[in-house]
């Protein structure tokens, strides 16, 4: 049970992947990036994190089709959406295609922090 | 070549020829082919085809490159390529040309939608390394302060910018006839949490509720964001919030009234100009894009405020039949 958490941020704006990552690997986390969706498919298939945080626009497949194609490779795999739109009808269908939860950007990492301990918990 | 990248959808290429060129460290060159050099990150390419150089249409594709290393340095690159087709070249024919302001304005737009996006991001992960930097201060440490307010200003700029993007989508689209007291409904819903941490009471009457008037969707939420966001903003020891709908023969009438702390003489000239604002964190931009939204539904707004008792604002809109396309 010791093993860390692993967790996956797929983002393709450099500098907010880093930013991301960071602020989890501070949290203890054992972090991955990819900035693109067959990036991340490739580093989820080896790596198998428990969390993904997936950008809803990267490059390569939107990010519900990321969702569904990393729940292929591990069933139990939670994907928290982040994303710069707010609209309710997008954000209600971003949730009915599966994601655990959607983050509307810029948000307080704290938020994202909790967001991800919540996840693992339950 | 291009033909290839098309048909798959993703490739990825070992051994790549590594092009430095004169602009960037990080180029790389795909295969042989001179049309394409991309570097790491996502890029627009349009590629030229020979075979129909003579009507110059490219092809253009979205390309996103990631530079795969190990220990013993580059491994492959992943190469992802979306088609967006044939790219339309730009008509030259004068006749052609719209070279009207109203044109002008929408490339401006656009410009400002693709402009905001792009200042979003960096304010975003500037936001999280200041957090980051913030976590490693003790908690008598002053700078823990600058952090605040370095974080305070950067969610200011970000207020601007999304209210700037706003302005640019403020065009007159497509309107349809929009039942306001569903509209209403639908944006107290996001609020029903504010209402209740602030202790407001919100409350919607209407005459009619099936009352509707010609216009944007969108557009006319963003006027009730603006007009309930300001409210609660006005309102710090909880309150009440009421909105009323009612209709005369020829306008439907709105009034949305709060027993906030209102608006003072000094300031009553000056709301609706744009950066107008008396908040520390306020961008001044929300009642002078809910001003030119209503007015380009031939609609208007005024209000009446008493200091220390509260603030209502009335808007009016035509009453028209069903929408005619002119
Ligand atoms: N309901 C209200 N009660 C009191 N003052 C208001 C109200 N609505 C607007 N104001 C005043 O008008 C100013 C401009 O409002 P607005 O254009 O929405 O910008 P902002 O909310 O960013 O300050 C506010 O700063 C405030 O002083
Ligand atoms: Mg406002």
């Amino acid at each position: 049970m010791d093993r860390k958490n692993k967790i996956l941020v797929v983002e393709d704006q450099v500098w907010v992947r880093r930013m991301l990552l960071e602020a989890l690997q501070g949290e203890g986390y054992e972090v991955y990036g990819a900035s693109s969706g067959p990036e991340a498919l490739l580093v989820a298939e080896e790596k198998k994190p428990d969390i993904a945080v997936i950008d809803m626009t990267i490059p390569g497949m939107d990010g519900l089709t990321l969702i569904s194609k990393l729940r292929e490779i591990n069933l139990n795999i939670r994907s928290i959406l982040i994303s710069g739109n707010s609209e309710k009808k997008y954000i209600e269908r971003a949730l009915e295609e599966g994601a655990y939860a959607y983050l509307v950007k810029p948000f307080d990492i704290s938020s994202l922090q909790n967001l991800i301990k919540h996840a693992l918990a339950s | 070549m291009y033909y290839d990248l098309v048909k798959s959808n993703f490739t990825i290429i070992k051994d790549p020829t590594v092009f430095e060129d004169l602009f960037t460290q990080r180029s790389y060159k795909i295969l042989d082919d001179p049309a394409v050099f991309v570097k790491e990150g996502s890029h627009i390419v349009v590629v030229e085809n020979e075979a129909e150089k003579e009507n110059s249409a490219g092809y253009t594709f979205t390309i996103n490159t990631t530079i795969v290393t190990n220990k013993d340095g580059i491994a492959g690159i992943i190469i992802y390529c979306e088609d967006k087709g044939k790219s339309e070249k730009v008509q030259k024919d004068p006749s052609n040309r719209k070279s009207s302001l109203e044109e002008n304005l929408a490339v401006i737009g656009e410009l400002a939608a693709s402009a905001v996006h792009e200042i979003k991001n960096p304010l975003f992960s500037i936001r999280g390394f200041l957090q980051i930097i913030d976590n490693t201060f003790a908690e008598d440490d002053k700078r823990k302060e600058y952090v605040r307010i370095m974080i305070s200003e950067i969610d200011r700029l970000e207020g601007l910018v999304r209210d700037f993007l706003m302005l640019a989508r403020t065009r007159p689209d497509s309107k349809e006839q929009v039942a306001v007291c569903e509209l209403i409904r639908e944006v107290a819903e996001l609020y029903k949490s504010s209402f209740e941490k602030k202790k407001v009471k919100f409350r919607l009457q209407a005459q009619d509720e099936s009352v509707s008037v010609c216009g944007n969707w969108e557009q006319l939420e963003q006027v009730f964001i603006n007009l309930i966001q300001n409210a609660l903003e006005a309102m710090e020891e909880g309150g009440s919030l009421d909105i009323v709908v009612s209709k005369t023969e020829e306008k439907v009438i709105i009034e949305v009234r709060d027993n906030g702390k209102g608006i003072s003489p000094d300031a009553e000239k000056k709301i609706f100009s744009p950066f107008f604002t008396t908040k520390k964190n306020g961008t001044g931009l929300g009642l002078f894009l809910s001003k030119k939204i209503i007015e380009d539904h031939n609609g208007k707004i005024y209000f009446s405020s008493a200091e220390g008792k509260g603030t209502a604002f009335f808007l009016e809109f035509p009453i028209q039949g069903t929408p005619v396309d002119v």
